[in-house]
Formats: C-alpha cells, sequence, structure tokens
C-alpha cells in the first residue's frame, strides 16, 4: 500500500475526541444539568417543610440522616454531577474564549438574555454559595454559633427520643439579615441560571424544535421562578418573623 | 447625505489593526458596497490604499459580502446581506463603524478581508452525497413529504457567509454546520451516509477552533437567509444517533 492510505486513528483516541467534542461535552452539560435541577427541586420540597414546623422538619431531616450508606452514594452521585457539570463547563468556556480573541468595537444582542450571556459568572456564583452552604448546614463549620449556642450540635429533645434540632439552627441563622440576604442573591443567581439552563438542555438534547419549541422555552424561566420563589420564600419567611417567630 | 465612517484597517494578516476615520458622500439610492466602492475610488485618487472588503455577486445570493455594520453582521436589516442593504437607512450626518468578522477560525487577510476556508474544509469533511446519483432524474420520481421538502430547502439557503460564526458571543460555527447536516439528513440522498456525516463534520468544526453553541440565537437573529437556530437542536440529536459509528 502506498502512504497515502490513510490510517484510522487508535478506537481509544478515537473515543476519547467523540467524547469531548463540544457537542459531547454540551450533552454532558445538559444531563449533568438535569440531574441538578432535579436535585433542586427535591431540596426545596424537603426544606419547604420548615412552614410545617419544628417536629415536621426535624422529622424529615432525622430521617434523611439516617439513610445511612444511601446517604453517601446520594453525596458522592452529587458530587459527580457537579463535578462532571463544572468540568465540561470549564473546556467548553476555554473553548469559546479562544474562538474570538479579539473583541468587536459593539456587538449587537438581538435575541439572547442576560442570564444566557452570564452563565459562566452565575456558575461561579452558585459554585461559591454551595461550598458556603455545606459549610454551613451540612459539616458546620461557618455560621453555627449566634448568642454563644452552639446550633449545630442543639438536639431537640421530645418524650420518645433525643435528636439534631435542625430547624433551629436553619431559623436562628435566617433571622440574621447577612446569611439571609446571602441566601436570597445565591437563588436569585440560581433562578437566572436555570432560567438559560434548562430550557438550553432540552435545545441540546434536540428535543426543542418544532412544536416543542415553545412550551421548552417557557420551561426553563417557569421553573427558574418556581425554584427562586420557593427557596427566597424561606429566609424572608423567617426574617419576617412569620415562622419560627418567638 | 454626508456619512462619517470608522473602518477597521489591517494591511496584512499579522499587522496590527486600528479604526480609520473616512467621510463619504453617498446617494441613498446606493447599496452600502456602492457607498464602499465611492470611498475606495476617493482613496485611490488621493494615493491611499483602498479599503479592502470581500463582494461577488451583489444580489444576496453568494455569501461573498461580509461585514459587522454598527455591531451588526451584514448590517441592521433582518434577512439581508450587506450587499442588500442601502443607504437610505441611513441618515445625513450618521457615524457607521465597519468592522471584520472576528474569530479564530476567520484569520483577518486584510482591512474587512476574513479567510473562511475553515467553512470549505467543513464542508469537505462531510457536507455531501457520495452516492452515485446519476444525472438529475425526472421529477418526482422519489416521493419527498411536502414538510421533509420545506424544511431541507429552508435549512439549504445557508449562503456559507460565516454571519452566525461573527454574531455569535462564542464565534461558534453550529448554526452553518447544523444547516448543512439537517438540509442533507433530511432528503432520501443525504441520508445514506448522515451518521458518518455528522461526525466528520462536527469534528472539523472542531478542529478549526471554533466556539460551541450556548442558545443564545444571536446566530440566527444576523443570518442573511434567516435560518432558524432549531437546526442547530437538529445537528445535536443528529450527532446523539451517530453515537461513534464507524467511518
Amino acid at each position: 500500500m502506498s502512504s497515502a492510505t490513510p490510517t484510522s486513528a487508535p478506537p481509544f483516541d478515537r473515543l476519547v475526541k467523540a467524547l469531548t467534542s463540544t457537542i459531547s461535552l454540551k450533552i454532558v452539560m445538559a444531563l449533568t444539568g438535569l440531574a441538578g435541577v432535579g436535585f433542586i427541586l427535591f431540596h426545596m420540597a424537603g426544606n419547604l417543610q420548615v412552614f410545617l414546623g419544628r417536629d415536621a422538619y426535624n422529622d424529615y431531616a432525622e430521617f434523611m440522616q439516617g439513610l445511612g450508606a444511601l446517604k453517601w452514594v446520594a453525596r458522592g452521585g452529587l458530587l459527580t454531577v457537579l463535578g462532571l457539570h463544572v468540568g465540561a463547563a470549564v473546556v467548553l468556556i476555554q473553548r469559546n474564549q479562544r474562538a474570538r480573541p479579539e473583541r468587536y468595537a459593539g456587538l449587537e444582542q438581538k435575541r439572547t438574555s442576560l442570564a444566557a450571556m452570564y452563565m459562566a459568572e452565575l456558575g461561579m456564583v452558585l459554585l461559591a454559595f454551595i461550598v458556603y452552604h455545606i459549610a454551613h448546614f451540612t459539616m458546620g463549620v461557618v455560621s453555627i454559633e449566634f448568642g454563644g449556642v452552639d446550633y449545630y450540635a442543639l438536639q431537640q429533645v421530645t418524650e420518645e427520643s433525643t435528636r439534631r434540632d435542625l430547624y433551629a439552627h436553619f431559623i436562628v441563622s435566617f433571622q440574621q439579615p447577612g446569611i439571609a440576604i446571602t441566601y436570597i442573591v445565591a437563588n436569585i443567581a440560581l433562578a437566572a441560571h436555570l432560567a438559560h439552563g434548562v430550557t438550553s438542555t432540552f435545545k441540546t438534547a434536540g428535543i426543542a424544535v418544532g412544536r416543542w419549541k415553545l412550551p421548552f422555552e417557557v420551561a426553563g424561566p417557569a421553573i427558574g421562578v418556581i425554584v427562586g420563589l420557593g427557596n427566597i420564600s424561606m429566609p424572608l419567611a423567617i426574617w419576617a418573623g412569620f415562622i419560627g417567630g418567638h | 447625505m454626508d456619512i462619517k465612517l470608522k473602518i477597521w484597517r489591517q494591511s496584512g494578516p499579522k499587522q496590527a489593526g486600528f479604526y480609520e476615520d473616512h467621510r463619504v458622500v453617498a446617494d441613498p439610492h446606493m447599496s452600502f458596497l456602492e457607498m464602499l466602492d465611492v470611498l475606495n475610488e476617493q482613496l485611490l485618487e488621493a494615493g491611499k490604499d483602498a479599503v479592502a472588503f470581500d463582494h461577488d455577486c451583489r444580489e444576496g445570493i453568494c455569501g461573498a459580502c461580509s461585514m459587522v455594520i454598527n455591531g451588526n453582521p451584514h448590517g441592521p436589516r433582518a434577512g439581508t446581506t450587506a450587499c442588500q442593504l442601502h443607504m437610505r437607512e441611513y441618515h445625513d450626518g450618521d457615524e457607521i463603524v465597519i468592522e471584520p468578522w472576528r474569530a479564530a477560525a476567520f484569520p483577518i487577510i486584510k482591512d474587512l478581508v476574513v479567510d473562511r476556508s475553515a467553512f470549505d474544509r467543513i464542508q469537505h469533511a462531510g457536507g455531501y452525497v457520495s452516492v452515485g446519483t446519476g444525472s438529475a432524474p425526472d421529477a418526482n420520481t422519489i416521493p419527498i413529504g411536502k414538510r421533509e421538502s420545506d424544511e431541507a430547502f429552508d435549512y439549504a439557503a445557508c449562503i456559507g457567509c460565516g454571519a452566525c460564526v461573527a454574531a455569535c458571543p462564542n464565534a461558534s460555527a453550529m448554526l452553518f454546520v447544523s444547516s448543512k447536516v439537517a438540509h442533507l439528513s433530511l432528503l432520501p440522498q443525504g441520508k445514506v451516509e448522515r451518521k458518518v456525516r455528522v461526525r466528520k463534520m462536527v469534528a472539523a468544526m472542531d478542529a478549526e477552533g471554533f466556539g460551541g453553541c450556548t442558545n443564545h440565537g444571536e446566530c440566527s437573529a444576523a443570518c442573511p437567509k434567516s435560518i432558524s437556530v432549531d437546526a442547530i437542536a437538529l445537528l445535536n440529536r443528529e450527532y446523539m444517533f451517530a453515537g461513534l459509528a464507524r467511518d
């Protein structure tokens, strides 16, 4: 055979190339994003039980804490999903930046939204917030001591049992304006991120076309608003003294 | 009408560029490119270098003209190429900023002229039908649904001008690639190679250094043929179904 015969790349190289193509990474963004949205909705539904009072909330918290191995599998899964989402985003953003090294004097934007233009920045805000949120409620290393009381270690003593009083930590945290504002700002960022992200997911999946285009274009902002309002309702209600008031 | 121009000048691919101010007296009936012709006559008479810009058919179908006019690829009119833009869109005393397409994959050759051969290489990678189709068949020998033929025709309207890349905040070429992939995969002659085609064209697109789609829709707004962003969703779907099909 002549040397001009094209040689196919080794199978492993081809696999890596196929998995790291722009569209493959977009699919990774979409799938991990969708998993994230599922978790966010579940997380919100769980937390909204704070409106049902101390016992209901602590029952739920005790159940979740008692899942044992399953809890760690879920945590590992969520961390993997987040890692893939952030990792794919970093690669895609770097490619996008390299694709336009020289800026325009001005480029008029006609169709895009603010949320779409600032997805990466919103993502960075959310990443920083996730670190704080886990340090706050999950690990109990920040924002746990108020008025000399360690609320992370606080116990609820009932007739049947003694268990952690997460409700008290929840309430007292959001009674602090600084913490409440941090959570409200983070959830506005989350709402904007979801507004563009959810719709984008279905466009990447190739579903949001034709007569399905409009419903999916509405779905993103709708889920963003639902999650934003649902999550913000908690610090606002506590701050206003509507729940957990003395 | 007296028009102030601020035009990107760059004497070669490696030279630094800058904006240069000019004044032109234009007639409202002139096309935008004719206004630039007048400017170039002035420059040549003064012994200066004419502004280099791409143009060919000047009737909106070849895809050669390519300039960002006041932040809009092909200018302010929707579904219109720069050559079909007329000076009646502007008013006496207006200032117009003219820049080239800006993308790493479209290096500037001179002034407003960019090298768009990256599009040719993507097209060569798979944007064709290689089955022996013989001479043109008689009409209606291969039945094609009205909806499919209309859709394929809409995507086939792409003239490869690169306005989608120019308008995209990520300099992504996905509207171009998706138009080619969608148009060919919708028709029976193109269906045979659809899996290999989409994989090869996407690989070629990535190799050229274009960015990725983040669903802004700016490409479609700038497209002189008003091709819908739905094409990109179809491309994603084609790519997923193609999976890891062998060459």
